[in-house]
């Protein structure tokens, strides 16, 4: 029962089964980073084994995963929760499409842990949906985070455990906050309908099937969210703990409460809280890293959020987003959970799913808690002064405008922001640097290359006393971005005659073949594809005929590449003259084949 | 096909970063051992370097042979396999019992587990076997998984069309020696001749430049004797670049080790002042610490003196980054011991707090050095120690080898 030896890795979490391939797969997230959205599509889609930092370190292997998994995947995020990322990419561009800021109606935050994958039959076309609720987020986290998984094809009734999950996929268009496009709506619902009569299986040892909760889709109404109302015995899991969210587990009458939480928490809570609970443990730290200069730490302690509870040998589980709060319990936040019941069992038998089976792997990475001071007022003050004055921002009603400026392009901010006392704002795009940020009110325009042009738009916001600055990133509408800005990003990245035969390859033979190119110099070499195997002009020529054949739509982004290459001189330098030859060759036969 | 069986476990976003926890959670087990001064990313650098491909999850050698057999059944078979990673689970439990036919019980992974299994040794093996390249392609599992149909059915194509255009693609280095029969009923680690000169033969060409690689060729049996690699006698006449890589490895396991010391007799020290101590505890522990960096004072004082831009400049040549922090804080250390020698460290109050801060940057408010339940909680013993870069795990690894090639 979840002992801490039993792992599984997020990327293989979206991996389709053999004979499958990913359809769609929609992701929710508290914080998000950048980075790690990026990477995903690739290490989904290339079975990468290699850490996220190395994938993202070869543009051309993101360029064309994002391209292969566009518009399958929809991440939606909180408002607040885009991180400034570690690095200024161009490629962030592509994830605009597929970024979705959301906000809790409840004026909470949206807290959602939940990955719904949908999968086709390769052959016969069969639908696998599977969902992840977990704890953990989109982001370079190291924490101690748990995950629920299970698949299973629809059927032709309608699940009532399912349904709240349902509710939610067809409800996230409407939290977001610009409008989504029409096909993702239908796509949304679609994916919603089917979920809604998919009865997904719990794991071994619980029975049935598992019941999904959502919290705060209408906002707060009516009394908290009581999980447990009579339990012999309780333990809780949770990095955040207040007052209200003990009193609430507490009041369930149960004989013995535990509590695994961390001393941050712990120790903020208000004197007493903790009287009601005989034993209360924290995660030791398993790790140190060290703090980074660019990106600080990646948090490594307890991130996973469970309750369970007993009575009569029977045990109950929640596993998903909720802290004990009162932000998640009275419905604020929007937040997701399973739950999952089945025979307790006890420690030392080799079946069962209760508490002791569950204490019996993680104690030994536990110490029990012994309260510390609580942190001083004042910084967490200042703090939320700050996370004010981004709320501001983030309402605030901004938008970006792109014009032609002679060879290069104008990006600026149309709007106006609330100048909260005592805080400056700095902004700039997100692909520019921090040093290139102005501070509000100067005025926000900036002179751009156009694959510098975004619709993402990074923030600082700086307290006066010494406070830690709160940083972030917004997504806005976007006004006058040109079509062409994709197409330009490509070539910023295919600048090489290598390169771009590794990207045609890539093209015309998938990301498998380029993986197997790059695998070969075992070593992460961050050019590694300019030096992969050649592609020889016969290779060329005979995976050109089979993808006319096969797959001619591949073809009409070598004809985008190629054309737009040819356009200039720096361009045409880039292509040699035998695939330019090659090219025209099967381009002429195409156009006469549609001509007849 | 039927959908695969819903799991609830813990999560970790990348298969480097689970793979991780797991050392992690092994050297839980023993006191003493996690990483409180922030130096493993240096013990790493000189681990990969001299042993590539191997991990303190390795127990035993023949592992290597095992997943590759397991794969072997299963691709010849591959159009009645279903669900690949179902029935490679399967087999892998299959071996655990073999094993215990076997009469093996120590470094058999997964001997109390079975079925439920959470570590499979295939997960912990594959940097092996790619680095080694057992693997041929030298792709991750998951990657192999969901090409397994399409490279089974590849090889049995080019079997039967020799003349096929198409690259034949390989999946198990093609010298694999065969398993013994009936290996699935009973079987034990020790390796045939056969089976540890393919071993040998495929690190010497993957990792030729590598200790491991030399010790392959040139060790024996008698490494089990060893507690540090530098006092293996065949490590004396190693190649320079591999003498000089073990003499670093060495010299920075010595030189840091002191941190280690003088951060348990801080430690103890503010222990015994916060609570008067009144069993005596503390006190017992501040004399240990105090011979103890005695007698590595000693030690330290009859080498030359350290010299950090060397280990930076080394780490550098083999393309590992080491951050700004780490160096900053292994500077300072060099530089008060090489001005005013190491006996000085126990009372060096510059050194103390070199130390408690290097903690406080690491861990924060959980610092021992300033938080009174972490430092009540330590048990007498605390950090690495006397690095000895995954020696005892690899020794027998190479046991196993020269055990196999004496046959």
């Amino acid at each position: 029962m979840l002992s801490p030896d039993a792992r599984q890795v997020a990327t293989e979490v979206l991996r389709p089964p053999a004979g499958y391939t990913l359809d769609r797969t929609v992701l929710t997230s508290y914080s998000l980073d950048l980075e790690v959205v990026l990477a995903l599509p690739l290490a989904v889609l290339a079975q990468s084994d290699r850490g996220v930092e190395e994938l993202l370190e070869d543009p051309l292997l993101l360029l064309e995963a994002l391209r292969e998994a566009s518009g399958r995947v929809q991440v939606f995020v909180d408002a607040s929760g885009i991180a400034l990322p570690r690095v200024q990419r161009e490629l962030y561009a592509a994830l605009e499409a597929s970024v979705h800021p959301v906000r809790a109606p409840g004026q909470g935050v949206f807290h959602p842990k939940v990955w719904v994958a949908r999968f086709t039959g390769e052959q016969d076309g069969r639908v696998l949906l599977r969902v992840a609720v977990a704890s953990r987020n989109l982001t370079f986290d190291r924490s101690w985070d748990v995950a629920l998984v299970s698949e299973a094809e629809p059927g032709a009734e309608a699940e009532p455990g399912s349904e709240p999950l349902a509710a939610l996929v067809r409800d996230l268009p409407g939290l977001a906050v610009q409008p989504l496009a029409r096909p993702l709506t239908e796509g949304q619902a679609s994916l919603a309908e089917e979920l809604g009569r998919t009865r997904f299986p719990a794991p071994e040892g619980f029975d049935g099937a598992i019941n999904f909760h959502v919290l705060g889709l209408g906002g707060p109404g009516g009394a908290p969210w009581r999980p447990v109302t009579e339990a012999d015995r309780v333990l809780a899991v949770a990095p955040f703990v207040d007052r209200h969210g003990l009193d609430t587990l507490a009041a369930s009458g149960a004989g013995s409460l535990a509590l695994i939480g961390c001393d941050e928490a712990l120790d903020a809570l208000p004197e007493g809280t903790l009287a009601p609970w005989e034993d209360v443990q924290v995660l030791q730290e398993t790790a140190l890293e060290e703090p980074q200069e660019d990106t600080g730490r990646r948090p490594a302690g307890l991130h996973a959020k469970l309750i369970a509870a007993e009575r009569g040998g029977r045990a109950h589980w929640w596993v998903g987003s909720a802290n004990l709060t009162h932000a998640a319990l009275s419905g604020r936040n929007v937040e997701v959970l399973a739950s999952l019941a089945g025979e307790a069992g006890s420690a030392e038998a080799e079946h069962g799913v209760g508490i002791d089976r569950f204490r019996a792997g993680l104690d030994k990475l536990c110490t029990p808690y012994e309260p510390g001071e609580a942190p001083a007022d004042g910084e967490a003050e200042a703090r939320r002064a700050l996370e004010r004055a981004r709320d501001e921002l983030l309402q605030a009603d901004l938008a970006v405008h792109c014009e032609a400026y002679g060879s290069e392009w104008r990006w600026r901010l149309a709007g106006e922001l609330p100048e909260p006392e005592g805080v400056a704002i700095d902004l700039w795009p997100v692909t520019l640097p921090l040093e290139q940020a102005r501070t509000w009110p100067a005025e926000p325009a900036w002179t751009l290359p156009l694959e510098r042009l975004t619709a993402f738009v990074a923030f600082r916001l700086r307290g006066e006393e010494g406070a830690d600055p709160v940083t972030g990133v917004a997504k806005l509408p976007a006004h006058g971005l040109p079509e062409e800005r994709m197409r330009r990003i490509l070539r910023t990245v295919i600048n090489t005659p290598e390169r771009l035969l590794a990207f045609l390859r890539a093209l015309l033979g998938g990301l498998d073949e380029l993986m197997e190119g790059v695998g070969e110099g075992a070593t992460a070499d961050p050019d590694s594809l300019g030096r992969g195997r050649a592609l020889e002009a016969e290779t060329l020529l005979e995976d050109l005929l089979r993808t006319a054949a096969r797959d001619p739509e591949r073809l009409d982004v070598v004809r985008h590449v190629i054309t737009d290459l040819m356009a200039d001189e720096e361009g045409r330098a880039v292509v040699p003259e035998q695939v330019r030859a090659i090219w025209r060759a099967v381009d002429e036969a195409l156009q006469g084949e549609a001509r007849r | 096909m039927s959908p695969v069986a819903a799991t609830l476990t813990w999560l970790d976003l990348t298969s480097t970063d689970r793979n991780q926890v797991r050392q992690i959670l092994d050297l839980f087990e023993e006191q003493g051992t996690v990483d409180e001064l922030g130096l493993g990313t240096v013990r790493d650098f000189f681990s990969d370097t001299l042993f590539p491909g191997t991990s303190t999850l390795h127990t035993r050698l023949r592992y290597v042979l095992f997943i590759p057999w397991v794969y072997r059944r299963l691709e010849a078979r591959h159009r009645q396999v279903q669900d690949i990673d179902a029935e490679a689970r399967e087999q892998e439990i299959r071996v655990i019992d073999a094993l215990r036919s076997g009469g093996e019980e120590e470094g058999v992974i997964g001997g109390h587990a079975r079925e439920r299994l959470a570590r499979l040794p295939s997960q912990a093996y594959w940097s092996a076997l790619a680095r080694w390249g057992l693997f041929c392609p030298r792709q991750s599992q998951g990657w192999y998984h969901h090409h397994f149909h399409r490279l089974a059915g590849r090889r049995e194509r080019t079997a039967d069309e020799p003349l096929e255009a198409e690259e034949p693609v390989r999946t198990w280095h093609p010298q694999l020696p065969e398993p013994p029969e009936d290996w699935l009923q009973a079987t034990t680690f020790a390796l045939t001749g056969e089976e540890a000169a393919f071993l040998r033969d495929r690190i010497e060409c993957a990792v030729p430049d590598s200790l491991l690689a030399y010790l392959a060729r040139e060790g024996n049996a008698g490494l089990v004797d060893t507690q540090f690699l530098w006092e293996v006698p065949e490590v004396g006449q190693a190649p320079e670049h591999l003498q000089q890589l073990v003499a670093a490895a060495r010299r920075f396991s010595l030189h840091m080790e002191g941190a280690t010391l003088l951060y348990n007799l801080q430690l103890a020290e503010l222990r015994r002042d916060r609570h008067g101590d009144p069993q005596g505890v503390d006190q017992g522990h501040i004399d240990t610490y105090r011979e103890r960096l005695a007698v590595w004072a000693g030690q330290e004082a009859e080498e030359t003196p350290f010299d950090p831009q060397a280990l930076w400049a080394l780490a550098a040549r083999h393309r590992v980054v080491l951050r700004q922090p780490l160096r900053r804080f292994v500077e300072s250390w060099s530089e008060v011991i090489n001005s005013h020698g190491a006996a000085a460290v126990a009372d060096s109050q510059r050194l103390r707090e070199l130390i408690a801060s290097r903690e406080r940057a690491l861990k924060g408010p959980r610092a021992r050095v300033v938080n009174t339940n972490r430092l009540d909680q330590w048990r007498g013993s605390a950090g690495l120690g006397r690095l000895d870069y995954r020696w005892p795990d690899v020794r027998r690894l190479l046991a196993d080898l020269h055990e196999g090639l004496g046959r």
